[in-house]
């Protein structure tokens, strides 16, 4: 590939209060490339991303745009130089279809009027040449979320675009979508456009991406081509040392009582689930594993007891527990037995106004108060000792949680249900956008809790990663167990048969 | 580790510089200046403004817009809105005055009642708003017809007189030189200041106003803490029924109309994210002495009642917009 630089960042630098996120950084993105940047939570990738498109001001450093030095003092900046961002939270109207969003702001008016034909007839086109036949009018709310992002990708390509700005975008997909994502992306690659590709997976990176730049605590470490360099080297490089192979996680030797701490009979949830028989023993690491889709999530949430079930019986310590909502959140609250880790943080874990305080005491203000007022040392130390202990990076505990990077997030929420003495810890996919060092520490901290005699029941839909570190793994597939394999049993290949094929 | 080190270091430099940032960056800090350039403005304009005696009479005057404003700021906090309240304040005087009155009710019991009235209505909003999912707003928005209604219906249109002596005492009674309704409004603030601060109930509010789903996963029994905010709210306004009540020394169903909009003023002029999860209460005081010195001062000032309503919605909107501009 010619050296063509389209991009370059030189010297940039960025301080907040207490943490230097960006120092000295200097690269290169070229034209018409897939340009992966990965790094641990807190290396400096978002902070990156936002100096170009415009969110943040660079305290120092230069950028350059086809070797012409650009000032991007506000996303419209950015925009206008053809800087493109495809958020994880898609900007799209989700009530209207996929015609009015690409065309929202724009629209091609006859006489004063939208002329719908027009516009539905470009849309199909745009989305033919990629090889996606889809109607038009389709509401975007009921497209899948591979087709969403494309819809909103396709909607910034309406205007000239030159880079698109693309963070973790396959979070939210499964496989296949992932595979109609990629072939997208292939294809805008071949128009010239360049992709700045932010993702913790390394097996994705390996397959998009034509070459990488590593950062580390804002460090610049270096930019490889993918094909020059193998994963092992990459993490390497990630996490400054050689990191242990994820399978080495496993901890054998734990101890799993023979004693059911939860039972689950015939569980049924509207259409959903169906027929779900499983037992969990006191401390044991139970994975979860299907496709997308395939009923994970509802499981989680019927055992929490934010869905009410339609048939079957949860039996908790040899107990029945009563069906429904009220009564399980009551159990999840009151009695210290579940704890819920849920797959979306930002909407469904955390208070992002509140501070991290705030956030990691909320289920623990029973325990911490006496007489209804709450111990605030008490709190403060709580708190603390798990920012210590989960190496959770935050300037301040009363910084506003918002503030902080995925995986610290992700961490604050963990904090939450370790320190209010849960004995059984639901995670809806723990390690979905976190980095391998995050990764790595979350598997640990399973195993710890595990000695502990609390439970961890977990869905990942990432096979290698439910099969290094689980105990035993139920296969899902169209809302059924298919098959609960225990770890001597363990085959990637037969797991991945069960989530696939009828 | 020697990076860690310096990581320290610097964060102890620039902990410095952020506790003399903290200072300038106090929440909503520009509502007390604007309280304190508005207090000034006054004293420059007319020498009656700066005197003892008429702060008392200001905070007498804000006295029920406090009382009420403290409980809506609860509601507004947890992600709702009341605007029930000024019905919920009728309502609670013609109960009071009717059942002193017409059935010879011994005074203390009748306020009871008042206030125990007001929190019935604000436990019908708040089954209204979690059991029927009906968004607060709408709910309130028909509560607050149904109330001042059932006021009328109660007196049957007229206007309840003659009631014991001791029924004027709770608005018009002094403690040593602080009236009785001001010292009400100062317990109040300091309950629920105490309760938003210190406990976690007031925990639970917060959450609640800043993400209901993640409440809810935290294990917080949303539901019954948002119908107790709106029993708390209905029972302060009820409170302030009863005083405004006992300072009319009357029963009227046509009191307090619009008191509501007055009462939000207070709690969005200080600061209180009308979406949830946000907002103090001491600004909330703040806002509610603005509101009084304001009518105050422009009463002292002569001008036009027309004029006031221009200015007291102006003013609102320039507090607010400057700190959404100082916040960008």
């Amino acid at each position: 590939m010619q050296e063509e630089k389209l991009i370059e960042f030189k010297n940039i630098t960025k301080t907040f209060p207490g943490v230097v996120a960006l120092n000295n950084v200097t690269f290169g993105i070229r034209k018409g490339e897939v340009h992966a940047i990965v790094g641990e939570n807190g290396a400096g990738k978002s902070t990156l991303v936002k100096i170009l498109s415009g969110v943040q001001q660079k305290d120092e450093g230069r950028i350059f745009i086809n070797s012409k030095e650009v000032k991007t003092k506000t996303p419209k900046d950015a925009f206008d130089l053809g800087i493109t961002c495809i958020y994880q939270e898609l900007p799209l109207a989700l009530s209207l279809s996929i015609t009015d969003n690409i065309f929202l702001g724009q629209e091609i008016k006859k006489f004063g009027f939208l002329n719908k034909f027009q516009q539905n007839k470009i849309v199909k086109e745009f989305f033919k040449e990629f090889n996606i036949d889809i109607n038009p009018k389709t509401i975007v709310g009921k497209l899948s979320m591979s087709i969403q992002q494309i819809t909103a990708i396709i909607k910034s390509m309406m205007k000239e675009a030159i880079i698109f700005i693309m963070d973790e975008p396959t979070a939210t997909l499964g496989e296949h979508e992932i595979e109609i994502l990629f072939d997208f992306i292939a294809k805008i690659k071949k128009k010239g456009i360049s992709i700045l590709y932010i993702s913790h997976r390394m097996d994705e990176i390996f397959d998009i991406a034509d070459r990488v730049t590593v950062l580390k605590d804002g460090n610049y470490m270096g930019t490889e081509r993918v094909s020059d360099i193998t994963k092992n080297e990459l993490i390497a490089l990630i996490s400054g040392k050689n990191i242990h192979n994820a399978s080495l996680v496993y901890d054998s030797t734990r101890k799993i009582q023979n004693e059911n701490v939860l039972e689950v009979k015939h569980l049924c949830y509207s259409d959903l689930l169906k027929d779900i028989d499983f037992s969990v023993r006191k401390g044991e690491i139970f994975g979860i594993t299907g496709l997308v889709g395939a009923g994970k999530t509802e499981l989680l949430k019927c055992i929490y007891g934010l869905y009410s079930i339609k048939e079957g019986k949860i039996i908790l310590n040899g107990k029945s527990v009563g069906n429904g909502r009220k009564n399980k959140v009551k159990i999840a609250s009151d009695s210290f037995v579940f704890g819920f880790v849920p797959e979306d943080r930002k909407k469904e874990g955390l208070f992002l106004d509140l501070s991290v305080i705030q956030n990691i005491s909320i289920s623990s203000l029973g325990f911490l108060s006496r007489l209804l007022f709450i111990n605030k040392r008490k709190e403060n130390n709580l708190v603390k000792k798990y920012i210590k202990d989960l190496d959770i990076k935050t300037s301040g505990i009363n910084k506003q949680v918002k503030f902080l990077s995925g995986g610290n997030q992700q961490k604050v929420i963990l904090s939450r249900w370790l320190s209010s003495k849960k004995s059984i810890l639901l995670m809806d996919e723990p390690t979905r956008g976190i980095d391998v060092k995050a990764k790595v520490e979350i598997y640990k901290l399973m195993n710890k809790l595990s000695k502990e005699e609390i439970s961890v029941i977990f869905s990942s839909s990432d096979v290698s990663e439910i099969l290094s570190i689980s105990d035993r793994v139920a296969v899902m597939r169209n809302g059924r167990i298919v098959e609960i394999l225990e770890r001597k049993d363990f085959n990637k290949e037969r797991v991945l048969r069960d989530m696939l094929i009828d | 580790m020697r990076n860690e080190q310096i990581t320290s270091e610097k964060v102890k430099i620039f902990s410095f510089k952020a506790s003399v940032k903290k200072i300038f960056s106090i929440e909503n800090i520009g509502i007390y200046l604007f309280l304190v350039a508005i207090i000034i403005f006054f004293s420059l304009m007319t020498s009656a403004f700066l005197t003892l005696s008429n702060f008392i009479v200001i905070l007498r005057q804000v006295s029920i817009i406090g009382i009420c404003a403290f409980g809506e700021a609860f509601v507004v906090i947890s992600g709702g809105i009341d605007l029930s309240v000024g019905s919920t304040v009728a309502l609670s005087g013609v109960v009071a005055a009717s059942l002193a009155n017409f059935f010879g009710v011994p005074v203390p019991l009748a306020f009871l009642a008042g206030i125990a009235a007001g929190g019935c209505t604000g436990f019908l909003n708040g089954t209204l708003a979690t059991k029927a999912k009906i968004p607060p707003i709408i709910v309130t928005l028909g509560t607050l017809t149904i109330i001042r209604g059932l006021a009328f219906i109660i007196v049957g249109g007229n206007t309840v007189f003659g009631m014991p002596v001791s029924y004027r005492i709770l608005g018009r009674g002094y403690v040593g030189f602080v009236p009785i309704p001001v010292l009400i409004m100062v317990l109040v603030f300091a309950v629920f200041f105490i309760v938003l601060n210190n406990q976690s109930f007031g925990r639970h509010i917060y959450a609640i106003g800043s993400n209901e789903e993640a409440a809810v996963i935290s294990g917080i029994n949303v539901n019954r803490t948002k119908t107790i905010v709106f029993v708390l709210c209905g029972l302060m306004a009820g409170l302030g029924g009863a005083i405004l009540s006992s300072r009319l020394d009357s029963g009227q169903a046509a009191t307090a109309q619009g008191l509501e909009l007055d009462v939000l003023t207070a709690v969005v002029l200080g600061g209180v994210s009308i979406a949830g999860g946000k907002g103090r209460l001491e600004s909330v005081f703040v806002g509610v002495l603005i509101i009084g010195i304001l009518a105050n001062g422009m009463v002292l000032l002569n001008i036009q009642h027309f004029y006031q309503l221009v200015i007291k919605g102006a003013v609102l909107l320039l507090a607010v917009g400057l700190d959404m501009l100082r916040k960008r």
